[in-house]
């Protein structure tokens, strides 16, 4: 076997052009696809993430029953303990308390169907950062204060320090109304949720629902996305299983999910179309190199080389140089992902402005995952196997004679 | 002169010019079918937005958009209608009474917008009466004018559509999964009802496990789907002379488009009934409808139309659903980006190829030197095999690229486990590849420009060759 490698190591260095050219081939291949794949992965990540930011946080905890029947009625009781139990985990970034229903909101001669959100303004910063996105007006300050959703504003017509009247049935059916100051108008980037979505400080919203000291929902941002389900585990072991479900966004909204993976759908047909591409160009490159090796084997073949030793010989020269051109191509990729990561690709223009439209923030960003790269290194070094099994098949039907003409 | 000689090198080595037309072949293959993908769903989105749901224009009263009260009419409209038919670009047109209402059945309600509507007309307009299946019911068969249509959406939320997988059903699914396993964990809830679509999909989650669910939830969840067809269905709303009516309307059909948004919120009723219901004057409708023949534009259309009724809120469907326009925007921009990364290492592989076919014919283009061809000629030599060579590729190519094409156009590439996430976006889980000839050849140019500039710098590197050197080699 170590005759292979030394035969095959002084063969690569004789030519270096022609090593150089294969590896180059192999090179490309991993780059391509290494930096479209971790692209591609970005853009999902980053997807799930503003969407996850903008409203349902990963993890959600509300009571037995409410994402059967989501009314005020199947909220339960805010206590400090529960929330303690789960800070604790160290993936755990915060735990943010929300109580949520519906109303009749009316201005002037309008009214429209809300859903209220009241929400603890200062917790409220650590996900949705609500106070970010504040488009006209000001934050939450005082208790009797809402923020509107901009098309919801829009459909309205009001405006900062005009005033909203709420009416709605509370909790156990208390009815329930009440008047509020627009303190300021948010842009929210989901249609539907901008055309019906308010912000309400929880105590107010509390005290309006009838509902004191109750929650429809526990919501928490998390660190590290890669853990969710070990913490989602250890969450659903601290509080009580009779009372309480526990649900992953996978859960509590799979259509995002399902969202997501269609979109992968149409991104695994383009990497498969590059795959072909990067497959084709390594195996042009290894067919041009053994024709140009004809006569370099028609040689060895006459002084007694047998096909055999002689194919070994060769698939070993490649493997090393497929090797060497993944070993490298993963290293160009990485840099360049890691660079795109750091410093993703912001569009300009006609881009950013459909990109706004749509409302994301108009960057394309990487993601450097090892996954992806470990992956994409075993897939391109099989298309490498693929793409050589003609020219070896076809080094082993070679006639020494013809080959020595050559 | 040169022209032959590329030429008889061509045919010479025929295993090297192989392996460079098999390269274009596999570049123009993969462009033309990429392109046709993304274009292709485009498309899609375009159409299913245009004729199942906002058709090219949309006339109202001026205020109507805005705040959909049962006032804002459009006036006169069976004169208007006349005069839009007899433009050449309009195709159908359908006068709609629009009325915001309540749904009930049983304990359930949800708040819907009421179409009323012409059913021999509508189909001139909209596709809805095609989505709607064969257990669906029928699009007005019903001998009563009280009848509605509803969407799939609104029948699961006010529970006119229960779930089994009853001995008929079964026998279809058995059809589609031959996974003995799954079988027979289904048969052990064969008849057995499920009131709603949670507590059936809880039941599916507790027999499968994830994988067998991710391949096939949606499948039998679509199969064993069944409707409550002639049930009651009570309407709630203010009639034009703000009276509150309710009253009852039974279910004819139950149609499923693939935005199930639109499916929630829209109800289907005859006109000439609910007219009467909601007391609404004869000459007055709430939206016409307006489909344009192929290759019409709308935004011209739409300004004609503006220029001789500047009294009424006349949109074309981009400006009723920016959205769609802003994604499809996005998706195509996305997807010639990967495009993009494509063609750059289609371009690098023939840049490989074209460099070792030079290595390779080091010895022939030092001899060419030596006996007095100069720089330029080798060059244009080089370059002429190169677009020869990628001629013949891309014909062989397109001979490849476009029955595919036309066959996936025809049947579609479909992705059914991804079915309800493409739904609640609004889009269909079937690509459908565009096979636009004007596309095509751009595609099928742009892959051919991008092979020649590629073969550009291996070229220029056998101008590079010492002929002295260059013969000697083996």
């Amino acid at each position: 076997m170590f005759e292979y490698l030394k035969l095959a190591w002084r063969n690569i260095w004789r030519n270096k052009r022609r090593t150089l050219i294969t590896i180059a081939s192999v090179f490309f291949a991993m780059f391509f696809a290494l930096v479209m794949r971790s692209l591609q992965v970005g853009t999902y990540d980053y997807m799930i993430k503003s969407v996850l930011e903008n409203y349902i946080g990963y993890i959600q905890i509300h009571k037995i029953g409410y994402t059967e029947d989501p009314v005020i009625d199947s909220s339960f009781n805010f206590s400090e303990e529960i929330i303690q139990k789960i800070s604790n985990d160290k993936n755990v970034k915060a735990v943010i308390p929300r109580l949520e229903s519906f109303a009749l909101a009316s201005f002037k001669e309008n009214s429209k169907g809300v859903m209220i959100l009241g929400i603890d303004p200062e917790k409220e910063k650590l996900l949705t950062k609500p106070d970010k996105k504040i488009i006209e007006g000001r934050y939450l300050q005082n208790q009797n204060e809402v923020i509107i959703a901009d098309k919801l504003a829009e459909y309205f017509g009001v405006r900062p320090r005009d005033t909203i009247a709420f009416i709605s049935q509370g909790y156990h059916g208390a009815s329930s109304s009440g008047l509020f100051v627009v303190a300021g108008i948010i842009g929210i980037p989901n249609p539907e949720l901008s055309k019906t979505l308010i912000y309400m400080p929880l105590h107010a919203c509390q005290n309006f629902f009838q509902a004191e000291n109750q929650l429809t929902s526990l919501v928490i941002n998390i660190n590290d996305n890669k853990l969710l389900n070990q913490t989602l585990e250890s969450i659903k072991k601290k509080i009580d299983p009779e009372q309480f479900e526990v649900l992953s966004y996978e859960e509590s909204s799979p259509e995002l999910i399902q969202q997501i993976k269609s979109d992968e759908g149409s991104g695994f047909i383009m990497l498969g179309v590059l795959y072909m591409i990067v497959g084709f160009g390594v195996f042009g490159t290894i067919m041009m190199m053994m024709a140009e090796r004809r006569r370099e084997f028609g040689v060895m073949m006459a002084v007694g080389m047998q096909k055999l030793r002689l194919t070994l010989l060769v698939v070993t020269e490649m493997i090393l140089m497929a090797l060497t051109g993944i070993a490298a191509g993963v290293i160009g990729g990485l840099s360049v992902v890691y660079y795109l990561s750091k410093h993703p690709i912001r569009f300009t223009g006609e881009m950013a402005k459909t990109y706004e439209n749509l409302g994301w923030d108009p960057v394309m960003p990487a993601i450097v995952d090892a996954r992806v790269f470990i992956f994409q290194s075993i897939v391109v070094l099989l298309i490498f196997f693929i793409a050589i099994i003609y020219p070896v098949y076809s080094l082993n039907k070679l006639k020494e004679i013809n080959a020595l003409k050559a | 002169m040169i022209w032959s000689i590329a030429w008889k090198n061509i045919w010479r080595s025929r295993i090297r010019s192989l392996i460079v037309v098999a390269a274009f072949t596999v570049g123009i293959f993969a462009g033309d079918f990429t392109v046709g993908l993304v274009v292709g769903v485009m498309e899609n989105r375009v159409n299913e937005t245009i004729y199942k749901e906002a058709s090219h224009i949309q006339i109202h009263h001026p205020k109507y958009i805005e705040n959909s009260e049962i006032r804002f009419t459009v006036d006169n409209y069976t004169n208007l209608i006349d005069s839009l038919l007899k433009l050449n670009e309009v195709k159908a047109v359908s006068p709609r009474i629009k009325i915001v209402a309540m749904a009930a059945n049983g304990g359930k309600t949800s708040g819907i917008i009421i179409n009323g509507i012409n059913p021999e007309n509508e189909k001139n307009v909209t596709d809805i009466y095609k989505t709607i299946s064969e257990k669906g019911g029928t699009f007005f068969g019903l001998n009563e004018p009280n009848q509605v249509v509803i969407g799939e959406k609104l029948a699961k939320d006010l529970k006119l559509a229960y779930f089994t997988i009853s001995d008929n059903t079964f026998e279809i699914i058995k059809n589609s999964i031959s996974d003995e396993i799954v079988l027979k964990k289904l048969r052990t809830i064969l008849n057995e009802v499920f009131r709603s679509e949670k507590e059936f999909e809880n039941n599916l989650k507790r027999l499968l496990n994830k994988e067998e669910q991710a391949k096939y939830l949606y499948l039998i969840k679509k199969e064993s789907i069944q409707y409550k067809i002639k049930k009651k269905l009570i309407l709630t709303f203010h009639t034009y002379s703000a009276d509150l009516y309710q009253g009852a309307f039974k279910v004819a059909g139950v149609f499923h488009t693939s935005n199930s948004m639109f499916d929630q919120m829209n109800v289907f009723v005859i006109d000439t009934f609910i007219r009467r219901q909601a007391a609404i004057p004869d000459d007055k409708v709430h939206e016409i409808a307006l489909v344009l023949k192929k290759g019409v534009d709308e935004e011209n259309t739409a300004k004609k139309i503006m220029a001789s009724y500047s009294n009424l809120d006349i949109k074309t469907w981009k400006q009723l659903m920016p959205e769609v326009g802003y994604m499809a925007e996005w998706l195509d921009f996305y997807l010639y980006f990967i495009m993009g990364i494509i063609l750059l290492a289609l371009g690098f592989g023939i840049i490989n190829t074209m460099l070792m076919a030079i290595l390779e014919r080091t010895k022939e283009i030092g001899m060419l030197m030596a006996i007095g061809m100069n720089k330029k000629r080798v060059f244009m030599m080089i370059m002429l095999e190169t677009v020869m060579l990628s001629l013949v590729g891309a014909v062989i190519g397109m001979l490849i690229s476009y029955p595919v094409l036309v066959y996936t156009h025809q049947y579609g590439i479909h992705f059914p486990q991804f079915a309800e996430g493409f739904e609640k976006m609004g889009y269909s889980s079937s690509v459908y590849p565009s096979y636009d000839l004007k596309i095509f050849f751009q595609t099928t140019i742009l892959v051919i420009i991008t092979g020649i500039l590629a073969s550009v710098y291996p070229a220029r590197k056998a101008l590079k060759l010492n002929p002295a050197d260059a013969v000697r080699s083996e």
